[in-house]
């Protein structure tokens, strides 16, 4: 059963007061005082909170009564399309709250208070304050359109909108035009995504006939999505779905930094610390897997989409650790680290683990983000901008306790630290990818399991090597810019961050050791105990995503625990011989020096894509916009206007003003209309009335007309002044049959005289071409006494019909979408005499429209058909 | 007398008038000849006159023709001493100022 | 009488065109102020228009007065939900463009204001006229103030590019009049009499063979005012030199008049031909949106630069236009007035900084934000607008035409040219960001790097009360774009349905004869409706 609680205007609200905050901070934040900015950033979102609180708990309560009970808030209609099947779409702005959008609700709008409340300490004494404010309400606001709109259009608004604040905060400090280029970066490679999932939309409502996530997601269960997609693309035939949610991912890719878009995560950088932990670790880029779960009926209905997300997130995750470990400053590796960990997120997704991925997103958004606030503090603490070099720091224990503690604590639920939250979430994405492994008879899930599960185990060896590497090298040992020698930009006395900034950090720090227990699996590893029939995180999703069930197997189990607990030992551990008290990169001097150096350069990625993408468009911008002045110019305007200058240059030549030349052209005109009327023109007109035809010919002064009207040497009128005369014709003038074919289609007529061989009728004029195969040879025609017959030659058009058809004399059928028409042949002859007694003669071929009467074969007594297609 | 005298005078005036108007380069010369092409077509008018006297349209066009002749000597060789004052020449080959 | 609000519409411009030529040219003040409240007038006038009811299709505020009867020429002038909104477009942006110009325009004051109020004549004649004769009366009166505007207070190529304008539309225009006069004559030979009433002549049907080149001829005379992809290389030599007043109502209205041509013209009257030839316009179209996207991010003049996109943006209307469905063609007339709006502000934007600096090069800026935050605001939202980001006007119209030609097909969705250009339009959306932001970040981020901008100003009033009229169009048409196409919805279904009928049609007549649509249409509604809202070649045979 399906409870909907009245109108909720509290999700409307929980948009509306970010909002507002950013509006009025907006615009007006340059002329209030500090204070009253902070009050209206931090306590619209404060606000929306509570409201989310609210919200959730009131879903909470509703879930007793059903399963799938759901808040909405119907605000308004947007738009609306009309479908070829004349149904009209509505596109609502409606905001709808289930299991799914509620728990991303309390994490945007939780973590992102947090985020806010640090920024006072963090921003507070940043000249653009109120702008930065406001920036951050309207990505709330943004945020949270996307996650509580009830459909494609209305989350995509949300979608955009995040990007746009990317953009904006990225070039937050835009008198750096690097970070300004970053910023712009961003939002170019989110549109790239964006790309795909307008198309993604397109297909999704032309199938499902609807916009509104649950219609699609009903349409999936019910199949709409199997048959193939009706366009031929490069030879295969995927399904509807493959081909929508391919590039429904491809929007994800950009949004959520995967293979091949997430370039643009690590330049994002670039933007203030606590746009880094809101934006680009703990909620936006994890839009793509909330995408992915919202649809998650649909995903599943295609193998090929899964697997291709599950390989990708893999590589994703495997790519962005490899290049994490070799990094030297803070924010950097953190980027890397989240790309990599967005990577295990859609990894899950693909292997059709949706809850699992889903619980990634939430406790990474713990720990991601207060790793990135302990590393804003820590950059605070130092007076570094920007990013802070890892090989600079060292000791910053003493000076940062609780930094220090919350990073740790961070640190471990990363690594996945047993019992931590990291730990359950990472846990449960192996157990996924180990699911598949075990699924009998399907190669291609089995392998993209394997695949899954090794890549992944991997990933995670080297995130907890590189996290605890950033945490050695920054927290232990000395600290290396005490002395301020050298290359050391860092402040020599560095300083616990304020209450404003540490807060928010502990919170954080608490969640990232605790909410795992919220996934507490329902079978504990090894020893095998039954903890609960289902774990809550999977019960209360179980209502808004499609999920697998949990093998029940033991050694499934064992497998995916043991792996990621060994994957954190040995990460950890190798962290802690390479780098517990140093000072050096001691992998650097194990690692061959170019494999160290492409690491560090990111594979070069990014100078791939220029070389063989950015640049070759750029060119091809660059031509298209010089030739656009001169050679499409030239061709379209220049080259007329030159051709008519040069012929009124040439022919200006005539007019030389000598008045001898004029009189020679007067002279030369007269001659020539001389020689014109020196002898007779005329030419034959015949009209039909009847079986009777009027032969005439314009009537010229002077002129004398005498009739052969059948050429047969006899002349039927003798000279005379008036032109016209009439005749009736018989069967013995005739001189052949003549076929008219005209094609209705394209109103091309043809004519073809017919003899008694069979001949080729001109194809384009029976038939328009996109009714013909490629071996149709089209129709073949012959006279057959007085009768025309008309037969097929090996053709296999569309056209049904008879093997011969026949077409008496005279008469016009249909042949196809062809007119045909049959008629005798006659021939006129008209002799002219002018004044000058000058004579000339015409002759005329007619085709009389009409046939005779008196058969001359016995053939003919055969009854005719009518041409019918 | 037949249409046919007549009509041969009118061709050979006409002939000469045209000829005299390509072959020789001084205006008033030229004017001239042109004069005498118009005349040609008087003697015609006035001959198809005779053959067919109905209306005496033949003669009404004659004076036209005349009237118009007349206009026309008169404008041109006011023209053309005009001219001669500017260009003290009367040679057509040299009068091109109304080439392009 | 209360029904003649469309001949106030065309009365006042020209009455306020006669007063401001009579007074003399030192009256400068007065000038202004008399025009500008003229067009004022003109706006209130046209927003009563709007009170109208159109939940219905045909024509509102119709007057119908014979003019030259021996040839059936009259005055006939009505709107509907497609001409409407173009029409308060028109009165909307006139205003302010002409009260923008004082910031630039110090002479001949006279002349400018006259040429802006015969221009806005035109146009609105052109949008409301009826009549095909009437229509190319007033298509061709837009040329000339135009061309005076280009050609007097334009830049320092100013006469060079006035001419290449004139000529270039004048010479679609004149092929456009010999269609004309042939339908008309065809007309005749069936009916008996002259006509140029659209309405009367849309009961011409004409064989297929004929369509193709009356369909050229009129084709030709919007493609170029459009401009359409590759008739479109007067319009950056235009833009660059018109003064911003000129640039402003170029953009934002004129180039309309082509595409609303198409709809009023070109498609009814011949059907078989644009449903024929449509496909390949479209995809002109979208070789529009590429190659002018392509084109504009390489310009180094901002004005070019705008110039360019609306090349592409035009292409996107192109492409509605011709999906030949609702979404499509409500998208196309949406994103019309969404473009006017953008891109006439745009110009305006343009024209504040031309105004101070007296230069356009993107490279002569850099840091502006710094100085500027306000004029930053304003630049940055329309350049939202501008690429279409949801929740402002671009995005409805865009999404809109993209589902069109997305959806032009069959019930499952599309044919495979439409599926290919509406994936190649629809990367004019990533195109458009590169573009766009690129003109952002040179012009706005990074350091002050020329000392002439330490100084700049920031808008002032007469500057933002001529641009945030613009904004709020944008948020209400990009939030509540309901109110805009439910006034449209009816006549575009309307279009569509008849353009589907007359395809038929004029696919069934080998010569040209009389039909009766009204009836014809009832009777296909009394038998259900038409199964498909477009035609496909199976049903041809």
């Amino acid at each position: 059963m399906h409870v909907e609680a009245p109108q909720q205007i509290l999700l409307l609200l929980i948009i509306l007061f970010p909002l507002g905050g950013a509006i009025i901070n907006g615009l007006l934040g340059r002329y209030m005082a500090k204070g009253l900015v902070t009050l209206v950033g931090v306590g619209s979102v404060a606000l929306s909170f509570a409201l989310a609180v609210v919200s959730f708990v009131e879903l909470y309560g509703l879930r007793h009564e059903s399963e799938t009970a759901t808040l909405v808030y119907h605000f308004y209609e947007w738009f609306s399309l009309k479908l070829p099947s004349g149904n009209v779409v509505a596109v609502n702005v409606r905001f709808v709250m289930d299991s799914l959008s509620g728990v991303m609700t309390l994490i945007v709008t939780g973590v992102g208070g947090l985020i806010h409340l640090y920024s006072i300490g963090y921003m507070g004494d940043d000249e653009g304050y109120p702008r930065f404010m406001s920036f951050l309400n309207l990505f709330m606001a943004s945020m949270l359109i996307l996650v509580l709109g009830s459909s494609m259009p209305v989350m995509f608004v949300g979608w955009e909108g995040v990007g746009l604040c990317s953009y904006l905060l990225i070039g937050f400090w835009f008198e750096n035009r690097d970070y300004a280029a970053a910023g712009r970066k961003a939002f170019v490679v989110n549109r790239i995504g964006d790309f795909g999932v307008l198309i993604g939309m397109f297909i999704l409502v032309g199938v499902a006939g609807s916009f509104e996530f649950a219609d699609i997601n009903s349409a999936a269960m019910a199949g709409e999505f199997r048959p193939d997609f009706p366009v031929w693309l490069l030879g295969v035939a995927p399904s509807l779905a493959t081909v929508a949610c391919v590039f429904l991912f491809l929007g994800c890719t950009g949004k959520s930094a995967q293979i091949p878009l997430y370039i643009w995560l690590p330049d994002a950088m670039a933007g203030p610390t606590p746009v880094s932990a809101l934006i680009h670790a703990a909620t936006m880029v994890t839009a793509g897997v909330y995408l992915c779960c919202r649809l998650s009926p649909l995903f599943i209905t295609s193998d090929v989409a899964m697997s291709i997300i599950a390989v990708t997130g893999t590589l994703t995750a495997l790519l962005a650790a490899s290049i994490a470990v070799v990094q030297r400053e803070m924010k950097k590796i953190l980027a890397y680290s989240t790309v990599s960990q967005l990577g295990f997120m859609f990894a899950a997704v693909g292997v059709g683990a949706f809850a699992a991925g889903f619980f990634h997103v939430f406790t990474h958004a713990f720990f991601k983000a207060c790793l990135f606030l302990g590393a804003g503090s820590v950059m605070h603490a130092v007076h570094a901008h920007g990013d802070a070099d890892i090989f600079k720091l060292g000791g910053l224990r003493k000076a940062l306790p609780i930094t220090r503690l919350t990073f740790l604590a961070s640190c471990l639920a990363i690594a996945g630290f047993p019992l931590t939250s990291g730990f359950f979430s990472k846990d449960e994405i192996l157990l996924g990818a180990a699911a598949q492994i075990f699924r009998p008879d399907d190669m291609l899930m089995t392998s993209v399991g394997w695949f899954t599960l090794i890549g992944l185990t991997l990933a995670a060896v080297m995130t907890a090597f590189y996290m605890f590497r950033l945490y050695f090298l920054t927290f232990t040992g000395e600290y290396r810019s005490a002395d301020q020698s050298g290359d050391h930009p860092y402040d020599a006395h560095p300083h616990e961050s304020p209450p404003a900034m540490t807060i928010p950090l502990v919170v954080l720090a608490v969640g990232a050791l605790t909410v795992g227990f919220l996934g507490l699996p329902h079978v504990v590893p090894i020893i095998g105990t039954h903890l609960s029939d289902y774990s809550w995180w999977g019960h209360w999703m179980e209502a808004s995503v499609a999920g697998q069930p949990v093998p029940e197997q033991m050694y499934i189990v064992n497998l995916a625990s043991g792996l990621a607990f060994g994957a954190m030992a040995i990460g950890i551990s190798a962290a802690w011989v390479l780098y517990r008290n140093k000072s050096t990169d001691a992998l650097a001097e194990k690692m061959p020096a170019r494999l160290y150096q492409l690491a560090f350069d990111k594979w070069r990625v990014d100078e791939l894509y220029a070389a063989t993408i950015v640049n070759p468009i750029k060119n091809v911008a660059v031509v298209a916009g010089r030739a656009d002045m001169t050679f499409v110019d030239a061709v379209m305007t220049k080259l007329p206007s030159f051709n008519v200058r040069e012929a009124g240059r040439i022919l200006a030549r005539l007019q030389n003003g000598v008045v001898h030349v004029y009189g020679a052209v007067v002279v030369v005109g007269v001659v020539a209309v001389l020689a014109w009327f020196w002898t007779p023109h005329s030419r034959i007109e015949a009209a039909f009335e009847g079986t009777r035809v009027e032969l005439t010919t314009p009537q010229g002064l002077g002129y004398e007309y005498r009739w052969d009207a059948n050429s047969d040497g006899e002349f039927e009128t003798q000279w005379k002044g008036t032109p016209g005369t009439t005749f009736e014709y018989g069967h013995d003038d005739m001189r052949g049959i003549a076929v008219f074919l005209k094609n209705t289609h394209s109103g091309i007529e043809h004519r073809i005289d017919v003899t008694d061989e069979w001949m080729p009728l001109p194809i384009e004029s029976v038939v328009p071409a996109e009714f013909l195969s490629p071996r149709d040879t089209g129709f073949e025609v012959r006279i057959d006494g007085e009768f025309l017959l008309f037969r097929k030659a090996h053709a296999r058009t569309k056209l049904s019909g008879m093997k011969e058809i026949r077409l008496p004399m005279g008469k016009s059928g249909r042949l196809g979408p062809a007119r045909v028409s049959s008629r005798p042949l006659v021939e006129a002859t008209l002799e002219v005499r002018n004044a000058f007694g000058n004579t000339r003669r015409a002759t005329k071929e007619i085709a009389l429209p009409f046939g005779f009467e008196a058969p001359t074969h016995a053939s003919l007594t055969r009854p005719a058909h009518e041409v019918v297609r | 007398m037949g249409i046919g005298t007549y009509l041969a005078l009118a061709s050979v005036l006409f002939g000469v008038g045209a000829a005299g108007f390509l072959a020789r380069r001084n205006m008033l010369i030229q004017l001239m000849s042109i004069e005498l092409m118009l005349n040609s077509v008087n003697v015609l008018l006035l001959a198809f006159n005779r053959v067919n006297p109905s209306n005496h349209d033949g003669q009404v066009f004659a004076f036209f023709v005349i009237a118009v002749a007349a206009a026309e000597a008169a404008l041109g060789l006011a023209i053309l001493i005009a001219y001669y004052r500017v260009t003290k020449t009367l040679n057509t080959d040299d009068a091109t100022l109304l080439k392009y | 009488m209360t029904t003649h609000y469309l001949t106030w519409l065309l009365a006042i411009p020209a009455a306020s065109a006669l007063v401001v030529l009579l007074v003399p040219r030192s009256w400068d003040v007065a000038i202004k102020r008399f025009s500008i409240g003229a067009m004022l007038v003109e706006l209130i006038v046209s927003l009563r228009l709007v009170l109208a009811d159109y939940s219905d299709a045909g024509y509102r505020f119709v007057e119908h007065v014979a003019w030259v009867e021996s040839f059936g020429i009259s005055y006939k002038v009505g709107v509907d939900g497609i001409s409407l909104w173009l029409v308060v477009l028109t009165t909307l942006l006139s205003p302010i463009a002409l009260y923008a110009s004082w910031g630039s325009i110090k002479t001949g004051i006279k002349g400018y204001a006259l040429s802006f109020l015969l221009l806005e004549l035109g146009m609105l004649g052109a949008f409301v006229a009826l009549d095909l004769f009437l229509f190319y009366v007033f298509w061709e009166l837009m040329l000339v103030p135009m061309y005076l505007i280009i050609g007097i207070w334009g830049g320092k190529d100013r006469v060079y590019a006035a001419v290449k304008f004139f000529l270039y539309t004048m010479v679609g225009s004149l092929l456009m009049l010999v269609a004309i006069l042939y339908v008309v004559a065809s007309y005749e030979k069936l009916a008996g009499h002259y006509t140029f009433d659209l309405q009367e002549l849309s009961s011409l049907v004409l064989p297929a063979s004929q369509q193709y080149l009356l369909f050229g001829a009129f084709a030709l005379a919007f493609a170029i005012k459009v401009p359409m992809f590759p008739f479109h290389t007067w319009l950056p030599d235009a833009h660059v030199q018109a003064p911003t007043g000129g640039s402003v109502i170029l953009a934002a209205v004129l180039l309309k008049l082509g595409i609303y041509g198409f709809i009023r013209f070109a498609m009814p009257l011949f059907p078989v031909a644009s449903q024929t030839i449509g496909p390949v316009l479209a995809g002109l179209g979208v070789v529009g949106i590429i190659y002018g996207a392509y084109a504009a991010w390489v310009q180094r003049d901002l004005k070019k630069l705008v110039a360019y996109s609306s090349v592409s943006h035009m292409g996107f209307i192109l492409l509605g236009l011709f999906a030949m469905n609702r979404n499509g063609i409500s998208g196309a007339i949406l994103q019309m007035i969404n473009h006017g709006i953008s891109t006439g502000a745009l110009f305006l934007l343009v024209g504040v900084i031309y105004d101070r600096r007296h230069s356009r090069k993107l490279d002569d800026f850099g840091g502006l934000a710094k100085v500027m935050p306000w004029y930053t605001l304003f630049f940055v939202v329309i350049t939202l607008s501008s690429i279409g980001l949801p929740g402002t006007n671009g995005f409805v119209g865009e999404f809109m035409i993209l589902a069109g030609s997305f959806l032009s097909r069959t019930a499952i969705g599309f044919g495979s040219s439409w599926f290919i250009m509406t994936l190649l339009a629809t990367t004019g959306v990533i195109f458009a960001a590169v573009y766009m932001l690129h003109a952002v970040l040179r012009i706005f981020w990074g350091k002050i790097v020329h000392p002439e901008n330490e100084s700049l100003t920031d808008l002032n009033r007469r500057e933002v009360a001529s641009l945030l009229p613009l904004i709020v169009m944008v948020f209400w048409i990009g939030l509540y774009p309901k109110f805009f196409l439910d006034k449209m919805n009816p006549s575009v279904d309307a279009f569509v349905t008849d353009f589907t009928v007359r395809y038929y049609e004029g696919r069934r007549t080998g010569e040209p004869r009389l039909v009766d649509f009204e009836e014809l249409e009832q009777r296909i509604e009394a038998a259900g409706g038409l199964a498909m809202a477009e035609p496909t070649h199976e049903d041809a045979q």
